[in-house]
């Protein structure tokens, strides 16, 4: 993959545009980045503009309706060690790989896929298919659109205001929901605690994984829905009283108004707990 | 083109018809003018191909008179739930993992890349007052001729383990050391779920967990080997 960015700066050099190059709409930015950290930030303007750390010359090239960034540094096989600060227009869809660093997107209205191996990925914004992907750091979104997918290894994963289908996944860390507005959300921990704070969509689907850990989801006043509970060693616990029915070794069941939607709790050793949404009255608790 | 064109991760959607209309167009105008998602299609479609030859196996037998038991339910009654087409969808990282495994393992790990079924065996007939249920079996998915489930899993993990062993010069010590962290977390939930399932064999729930927690590990192994891959 370098050696292709490599290839594509070599190619392109009659068409560098030093530091700023213009765009129009279908446009979209790429790049890849061995050490340093990414700082995207979107404008108004149909321009893209880079910025290197301590005034590292950066190379922006166009290949067709792709924007590549590289420094220049690592265009003539120096060394790749430097940090991005860079500015795109909202609409741009922009593809990000890091191995050593940070990525930051804030701003975004398009299509965004980030990954990076040792570092965080943090992104406000975005509309439309979405990917963020750590090995060894945090994921963050907030107020993301669209078809949602965002996965660590090794840490914690954070929604802050999203909108759509959700898949969500991470070994060793947190999955922390917060502000959804979904009705497809998947999200699977091995070692960590889940939260979900949204509605229960009428016919929406959610399922909510984690082997040690805490599952805590809202659900509303008035949701419909059928929630199976699963857990081996753990206990259930709801802020409101329900009714549970096919208790099998903790394995059950329990319908919320109609059952429209699908709600799937599993915790091998962790407490599975119904609460209401934040600020909403709690009733009496009922626990098995 | 780089493997981390975002339509590279469209490809399998592309397969399935999932595009929406406009999507797939501009993804047909892309392939196109891409060299590279072209030969990556054409390695998908062959991946798929040779996935979907594979034989559908039924999950262990001796499980079933165990749930049966536990369900009240006769097992003559046993039927599929789902018995849709089978679909293969990859991720970007994936497909890396697909070609990585195709030219280094050859096709004996050409079933590695099935997207194991969630294979639900049976369902617990409706009656007064009992729901129908829906009963999981262990991960049979794996399952290579003449040997068990468990054989086969552990043969898929090996396949992968070389194949990461192989590639694990290309990777930083630090991120190393993280996925073996990471693969020994989920190898305890996987040793915990079995222990549970010994002390109780007919628990759905465990069943069907186990199966999860040990698909777990093929997807950090596969996603890894595609990482180390990718930094060649």
């Amino acid at each position: 993959m370098l050696l292709a960015l490599l290839a594509l700066l070599s190619l392109s050099s009659a068409r560098v545009a030093d530091t700023t190059v213009t765009v129009q709409r279908g446009d979209r930015l790429e790049m890849s980045v061995h050490t340093g950290d990414i700082t995207i930030h979107t404008w108004n303007r149909n321009v893209v503009q880079a910025r290197g750390s301590d005034g590292e010359a950066v190379v922006l090239a166009r290949h067709g309706t792709t924007i590549s960034i590289g420094s220049a540094q690592r265009r003539h096989g120096g060394d790749d060690d430097t940090d991005y600060e860079i500015t795109v227009p909202v609409w741009m869809d922009l593809s990000v790989t890091g191995v050593n660093g940070n990525i930051r997107i804030t701003g975004s209205e398009a299509g965004i896929a980030a990954q990076t191996v040792e570092g965080d990925v943090v992104v406000e914004g975005g509309n439309g298919v979405i990917s963020l992907q750590s090995v060894d750091g945090s994921v963050s979104l907030s107020h993301g659109r669209g078809k949602i997918t965002l996965g660590s290894v090794n840490s914690d994963v954070t929604v802050d205001g999203a909108t759509g289908q959700l898949a969500v996944e991470t070994v060793n860390g947190e999955i922390k929901l917060g502000g959804m507005d979904s009705d497809d959300v998947d999200a699977n921990t091995v070692n960590g605690d889940v939260t979900y704070d949204g509605p229960i969509r009428p016919a929406g689907r959610y399922r909510f994984v984690t082997h040690n850990g805490d599952l805590t989801v809202s659900v509303q006043e008035g949701a419909s829905a059928v929630v199976s509970v699963s857990t081996y060693q753990g206990d259930f616990e709801s802020d409101f009283p329900v009714t549970t029915r096919g208790s099998v070794n903790k394995r059950f069941s329990l319908t919320l108004g109609s059952g429209s939607a699908r709600l799937e709790l599993e915790s091998f050793q962790g407490t599975i707990r119904l609460v209401r949404p934040e600020g909403a009255p709690s009733h009496n608790r009922s626990r098995r | 083109m780089t493997m981390d064109d975002s339509w590279t991760a469209r490809l399998s959607e592309y397969l399935d018809g999932d595009l929406l209309p406009a999507e797939r167009a501009g993804l047909e105008r892309h392939l196109a003018g891409c060299a590279e998602c072209s030969r990556t299609l054409t390695e998908l479609r062959r991946v798929v191909s040779r996935a979907r030859a594979l034989d559908d196996r039924t999950p262990a037998a001796d499980l079933w008179p165990g749930i049966a038991a536990t369900i009240g339910s006769d097992a003559r009654t046993v039927r599929p739930l789902r018995a849709g087409r089978r679909r293969f969808s990859f991720s970007a990282p994936q497909l890396v993992a697909a070609a990585v495994l195709l030219v280094a393992v050859s096709g004996g790990a050409a079933w590695l890349l099935r997207v194991p079924p969630t294979v639900i065996v049976a369902a617990a007939p409706a009656g007064p007052g009992r729901a129908a249920a829906p009963v999981m079996a262990t991960p049979t998915g794996w399952n290579r001729p003449g040997q068990t489930p468990q054989q086969s899993y552990d043969a898929a993990v090996a396949d992968l383990q070389q194949v990461l062993r192989e590639g694990r010069g290309r990777l930083d010590s630090t991120t190393v050391r993280v996925i073996e962290k990471n693969l020994m977390t989920i190898d305890s939930a996987v040793v915990e779920a079995r222990r549970a399932l010994e002390k109780d064999p007919a628990n759905s729930y465990l069943n069907s967990y186990l199966a999860h927690t040990m698909r777990r590990k093929i997807d950090l192994l596969r996603q890894v080997a595609a990482l180390a891959s990718a930094q060649s």
